[in-house]
């Protein structure tokens, strides 16, 4: 279950509550990244690294929230856990709204502290599986020429050769040739698959 | 006195309105001038006929002219001409006589009055001892004595031998003057007081005059009938000065009018009884004798008279000096106020009788300062000691103390005190009240408990306003306590050798337990209910701990609170929780102008400041709104607030606070456009036991 690659980022202004956690949950066998202040996590975070972030709500300067929202902005989906020393309901709303994986009240009891972090840990998982599955699909798009690109377009919005060949001016055996080699670049055989493909990185068709 | 200055005045003015009726007036002046000289012949004359001893009519005729206006002067002159004419013509004097007797008459008559009025005032006034010597000189010396020169040729004219001149002037100018000394005192008396001046009042005294004119009366009759015998001849001088005896005694009790009076009866059977019975006074003949007489009775009426205005000098006197002590002693009863004396130098003290109520003492024996301290409540005997000291040890402040009253109440005294040198200048004597002030003193005490307990509800509203982020202050080391423990069983759990770790963890968790305490302790420093403390407060760590408490507050609002603290800072006498209570209510008002405002400055910044022996300063500046004109001349009114939720009573009990520390509490608009609060405290409050002319206040009072 725990796994050395999995870092979590701490973040409170409090750094007897920081020295604690980093404690028990390195103990617990995850790597801990311990900050006193927001801005400071926003310099060192790397978002490739593998990771949840345990954020305090209230702070000095940058708030639990609006980290939240400068993480989104710089397109960052690490998963979040927010935690609070008050039942500040409104906040939590929020944070929760804009993604947070829960909200924890302080004290927060080890196994919900542990139970949110794995909630986070599959969250980050499969967010970097999508990811990775993305690219390789944009990896094969980006080897296609332009005229098998507009193939390609033509084909998931469900064309027929002989449309496709007089749309673009072409005969309809050219027509064959790029769709061949699209296709074998693409790495699929029928139609159906290159539209799911395409649909995961929400390519709209031409039409 | 004025009042009764008036009433003589308007009695004056009655006297003058009843003599309005011209008529009626000279029949009065008539009737009068007839019986003084009827009552004149009656008494007996020379062997002239003509010359009476005492002559009355005069008299009668100033009086006259002293009540009417003087432009009616000539009324009374007209009206006493016919009675003049018809008693001188009765005893066959003949015309030219007769006129030039009614001219002296008349001059002497106005000479009189106009001397009166010019140096006795109208109406006149016999009251002192220097209005007497004036009448006397004037009116019973020197009028008579002037115009005896005409009232001389009288008798000359008459047919008396020229030789004579000085003897006739003589018996003219004692005449004149005996009715000036006895009869006229009577006259203006009358004029001034109306007849009610004749009769004094009480029973007693009433009796005391017929007892002593009886006795007058008795004595004189006496005289008469044993001066007869040959055997009394040697004692005649003695024999005629007795009755003057119970004259003077008449003047010490009922002043210039018993002396007057008294001088008049002796002065009527003396001179009756030398005209009359011869025996009386044998040897020589009646001419000289009823002379000497004359002399006699002028020189003995002159110290009677003197004595009377002494004696009703010294009664107004007293009267006044009774009056004066009766305001007094009311104002004092009123003031529940007692008084006492000392001499410097001795113990002995007196005190009045309502000073020994005051202070609790029954007992009617001397008393001694030492005996006063006795009783004086153990915490004040310094400011009982202080108030009764000698002058030179101490410069006399009013001074507060208790008494323990014999039924063990207490009792709250003001002594207040000054201090002179006595006549011979040796001796310093002080005089001093004692006040009861003890309802002043509950209603303080009581006033003092309602601040208290309001004070007091306002820490706990402002607890109540901190709880929030109190509570949140409390779960950070919670939470790391939490966190920790856990951390500890894992370590147990799995590797049960790794002793070290485990301890550096307990020692955190202890540290982290420390800290959930101290959040604890000051909260319930706010809270807690207690009597005003006075102590030395280090006024930079009051201001670093009550941003403690502010700490998470702060951080909520997204607020930054900055604390610039003073290099050098005095510490100052104070309640500390009070002085926290005004700063936490100043940083909190800040922190809500801020947030109200949206200020792009987040921030508020408290500043203290030395200000030497004037004590310390406290200022909080804020980035709000500021304060607008309006609102800035009811900040300090009970319940005016801006707030959605206020109370309007932190601003009041802030002031309120900072008065009662000798201090002072003021808001005003900043330069960057918010607000600052100053709150100005002394080194140590006024009134403070520890407070020391030269300034050593470095020790704690408790």
């Amino acid at each position: 279950m725990t796994s050395w690659d999995f870092s979590i980022f701490l973040v409170d202004d409090d750094s007897a509550v920081l020295r604690a956690w980093k404690r028990f949950l390195e103990i617990k066998g995850y790597r801990v990244h311990a900050f006193t202040s927001p801005a400071e996590f926003l310099n060192m975070n790397d978002p490739s690294v593998a990771g949840c972030a345990v954020i305090d709500l209230a702070m000095p300067g940058l708030d639990g929230l609006s980290l939240q929202k400068a993480l989104a902005v710089r397109n960052d989906v690490r998963p979040i856990i927010f935690v609070s020393g008050r039942a500040n309901l409104a906040s939590g709303i929020e944070a929760m709204r804009a993604g947070a994986v829960d909200f924890l009240e302080k004290p927060v009891d080890a196994d919900e502290l542990l139970a949110a972090i794995e909630r986070a840990e599959s969250l980050d998982k499969a967010n970097r599986q999508v990811t990775s599955e993305r690219d390789a699909i944009r990896a094969r798009l980006d080897r296609l020429t332009g005229r098998e690109r507009e193939v390609l377009n033509y084909v998931i919005a469900g064309r027929l050769n002989k449309q496709i060949a007089y749309a673009l001016g072409i005969v309809e055996k050219t027509v064959k040739v790029h769709r061949g080699r699209m296709m074998a670049k693409m790495g699929v055989h029928t139609v159906a698959d290159l539209v799911r493909l395409t649909e995961r990185l929400n390519l709209q068709p031409d039409r | 006195m004025s009042l009764q200055a008036t009433q003589v005045a308007d009695r004056f003015g009655s006297h003058e309105l009843d003599f309005k009726s011209s008529t009626r007036t000279a029949v009065v002046i008539f009737i009068g001038y007839l019986i003084g000289a009827d009552s004149a012949f009656f008494i007996g004359t020379l062997s002239d006929k003509i010359f009476a001893p005492l002559w009355p009519p005069n008299i009668v005729l100033m009086a006259a002219l002293l009540l009417v206006p003087r432009d009616r002067a000539w009324l009374c002159i007209a009206a006493s001409f016919p009675a003049h004419v018809l008693v001188e013509a009765g005893i066959g004097m003949p015309a030219l006589p007769l006129l030039v007797a009614f001219g002296t008459n008349v001059a002497m008559a106005i000479s009189s009055a106009e001397a009166i009025r010019l140096l006795l005032g109208a109406p006149p006034r016999l009251h002192t001892v220097r209005h007497i010597a004036i009448y006397i000189v004037s009116v019973g010396l020197v009028c008579p004595a002037v115009i005896a020169f005409g009232g001389a040729s009288v008798r000359i004219l008459a047919g008396g031998p020229i030789e004579q001149y000085f003897v006739f002037w003589f018996q003219w100018f004692a005449a004149n003057a005996l009715g000036s000394l006895t009869l006229g005192p009577i006259a203006l008396i009358f004029i001034e007081r109306g007849a009610g001046a004749f009769w004094p009042g009480g029973h007693a005294r009433q009796m005391e005059a017929a007892a002593l004119f009886s006795l007058l009366l008795l004595l004189a009759l006496v005289v008469l009938e044993v001066s007869g015998s040959s055997l009394a001849e040697p004692f005649i001088p003695a024999l005629i000065y007795a009755p003057f005896l119970v004259a003077i005694c008449c003047a010490i009790r009922f002043g210039v009018m018993g002396g007057c009076a008294a001088a008049l009866i002796v002065t009527v059977i003396l001179i009756w009884s030398a005209l009359h019975s011869s025996s009386s006074f044998p040897g020589g003949d009646i001419e000289n004798n009823v002379l000497a007489l004359q002399a006699f009775l002028i020189l003995t009426t002159i110290p009677t008279l003197l004595l009377g205005a002494l004696a009703d000098q010294n009664r107004e006197v007293e009267d006044r000096l009774d009056k004066a002590e009766d305001r007094v002693s009311l104002a004092a009863a009123t003031a529940n106020a007692g008084f006492w004396q000392k001499t410097a130098g001795s113990q002995h003290l007196g005190v009045n009788h309502h000073g020994r109520f005051l202070l609790g003492l029954t007992t009617t024996g001397d008393l001694t300062r030492e005996s006063i301290l006795a009783i004086v409540h153990s915490e004040d005997t310094r400011a009982a000691a202080n108030a009764l000291a000698d002058p030179e040890i101490t410069t006399h402040h009013p001074e507060e103390f208790r008494v323990v009253l014999p039924d063990g109440r207490q009792r709250w005294i003001l002594s207040r005190s000054q201090t002179k040198s006595s006549q011979d200048g040796d001796q310093l004597d002080t005089s001093g009240i004692f006040v009861d002030i003890t309802a002043r003193k509950v209603a303080e005490a009581e006033a003092d408990r309602q601040h208290r307990e309001l004070a007091h509800l306002m820490r706990v509203s402002q607890a109540g306003e901190l709880s929030n982020s109190l509570a949140h202050e409390l779960t950070q080391p919670l939470t790391s306590i939490l966190a920790n423990a856990q951390a500890a069983r894992l370590i147990v759990e799995s590797k049960p050798s790794d002793i070290s770790e485990v301890v550096e963890i307990l020692d955190e968790i202890i540290h982290e337990d420390q800290r959930a305490g101290e959040v604890i302790r000051r909260l319930r420093t706010l809270i807690k209910k207690g009597d005003i403390r006075s102590e030395l407060v280090d006024v930079n760590n009051l201001c670093e701990a009550s941003l403690t408490l502010l700490h998470t507050e702060s951080i909520t609002r997204d607020i930054q609170l900055k604390l610039i603290p003073a290099a050098e800072l005095p510490k100052i006498v104070a309640d500390p929780v009070q002085v926290q209570q005004v700063l936490i209510n100043l940083v909190m008002n800040a922190m809500e102008a801020v947030q109200a405002a949206q200020s792009t400055t987040r921030a508020v910044v408290i500043r203290t400041t030395n200000l030497g022996k004037d004590g310390i300063e406290i200022q909080v500046d804020d980035h709000g709104p500021g304060i607008s004109a309006t609102n800035k001349t009811h900040l300090f009114e009970p319940f005016f607030t801006t707030k959605e939720r206020g109370l309007g009573l932190g601003l009041p009990i802030c002031s309120a606070i900072a008065k009662r520390h000798g201090g002072t509490l003021k808001l005003e608009n900043n330069a960057v456009g918010g607000a600052t609060a100053c709150v100005h405290l002394p080194l140590r409050p006024p009134g403070d036991p520890c407070h020391d002319e030269l300034g050593l206040f470095n020790f704690p009072r408790r």
